[in-house]
């Protein structure tokens, strides 16, 4: 299936670029990322399912910004800023850790969506019945998944 | 970035009408005890002017456009590959030509100059020298500035020969001696230097001349300032000519 662009940005494209604008704080930088996450969606072609398509493009809007967000430094704001950027793998947890956050690492030996689902919860204040139905899993599985996240930052932090 | 009162993405759902009837009334709700039902609202008018701004055809365009470049780099990628793979049988590559018959009995001997030669042909060939190993570059092939190149021959018997090559200015360049046009006849061989291409822009030309005669080496190069495509003798006569063009494209 070919998308139409035109018509998926019509309907989707400025609820993309109001969260990218939230999480990237920065014009250009959001509108790049707006536009990466509809090249990504033309990649998933034929293996999109439609039938509820914003909680889908918010969360792969997410991922963007924070792949943008490990590349791009910025100061956060305040503490749910700093919370994103440590999510991203740029803010720092405390003062013992290094100038790269050791969520950078963190994030990096575990699945991408427990990063999406860390900002749902973490950042976008979503309740974990609310994060289980967005993902598709079960609130003990998304639990779980975040206390692995958790433990995987303590240990790094004991390390 | 403070955090809203009710979550963006239910908000957003909420607006879509793609949440379930009775999430969509706690949502609702929420919205309503916060104080913050004119989010709906100031969302419509939000994605009214971020769509007159930023226009579906614009986004269409340039989603186009970053799909294409994709395309393009993977397509480049495969062709290193590829090349890679052809690397990967350089033995097989170098080893060939010697298998073959000799200048002595090879049927090239017999073809006058400027005509198809049936059988082994001169060839002229591009190594591009990668993190990955050494990569063989097609005619068409793109380059970049900085890239260290590596050229090798094969005469299939011609006995002399000269490699020339003129950039995107205009530039020409001789790769092979300047005293002298004998070639090794058989196998493949490669020349005493590599080749790191400058800024020079839009391509890389490289002619591999051939003979059974000693060449002027000096009229090649003339010929080639002049914008020549085709080389020939001072009498005119033509000489076999094989023409590796690779394309140049800026970081």
């Amino acid at each position: 299936m070919a998308i139409d662009i035109e018509a998926w940005y019509r309907a989707h494209g400025p609820m993309v670029l109001r969260r990218c604008r939230q999480l990237l704080k920065d014009e250009q930088l959001a509108q790049d990322a707006m536009h990466e996450v509809f090249v990504r969606l033309v990649r998933v072609g034929d293996r999109l399912d439609d039938r509820a398509p914003t909680g889908l493009l918010y969360r792969m809007a997410t991922q963007q910004c924070l792949n943008v967000l490990r590349t791009k430094r910025r100061h956060p704001e305040d503490k749910v800023d700093e919370l994103l950027m440590n999510i991203a793998g740029h803010g720092r947890m405390g003062e013992d850790l290094g100038a790269r956050s050791v969520l950078a690492k963190l994030f990096s030996r575990t699945q991408e969506s427990s990063e999406v689902m860390a900002v749902l919860h973490y950042v976008d204040g979503l309740t974990l019945q609310e994060v289980a139905d967005e993902v598709g899993m079960s609130v003990s599985g998304v639990r779980k998944r975040l206390r692995q996240l958790r433990s995987t930052l303590h240990d790094m932090e004991a390390a | 970035m403070t955090r809203p009162t009710v979550p963006s993405l239910l908000v957003e759902k909420l607006a879509a009408g793609e949440l379930p009837p009775d999430k969509a009334e706690e949502v609702r709700a929420r919205l309503a005890e916060a104080g913050e039902l004119d989010r709906l609202t100031d969302l419509q008018r939000d994605n009214e002017q971020m769509l007159a701004h930023l226009t579906p055809t614009m986004v269409r365009r340039q989603v186009e456009r970053r799909v294409e470049e994709a395309r393009t780099v993977r397509r480049r990628r495969t062709t290193r590959w590829v090349g890679i793979l052809a690397a990967a049988g350089l033995v097989g590559a170098f080893a060939l030509p010697r298998l073959l018959p000799s200048p002595s009995d090879s049927p090239t001997q017999a073809i006058d100059e400027g005509n198809r030669i049936k059988g082994l042909q001169p060839e002229l060939r591009a190594w591009l020298q990668t993190d990955d190993g050494p990569v063989i570059l097609t005619d068409g092939a793109t380059v970049h500035e900085g890239d260290l190149l590596q050229l090798s021959y094969v005469a299939a018997g011609r006995p002399h020969g000269a490699i020339l090559s003129r950039d995107g200015r205009g530039v020409v360049t001789l790769h092979t001696a300047t005293d002298t046009t004998t070639l090794t006849p058989s196998g493949e061989q490669l020349l005493p230097f590599s080749y790191q291409l400058d800024d020079a822009p839009d391509h890389e030309t490289f002619f591999f001349v051939t003979s059974d005669r000693p060449l002027d080496v000096a009229h090649l190069v003339r010929q080639l300032e002049r914008g020549a495509d085709t080389l020939s003798r001072p009498d005119g006569s033509a000489l076999t000519t094989y023409t590796l063009r690779l394309r140049k494209e800026a970081e």
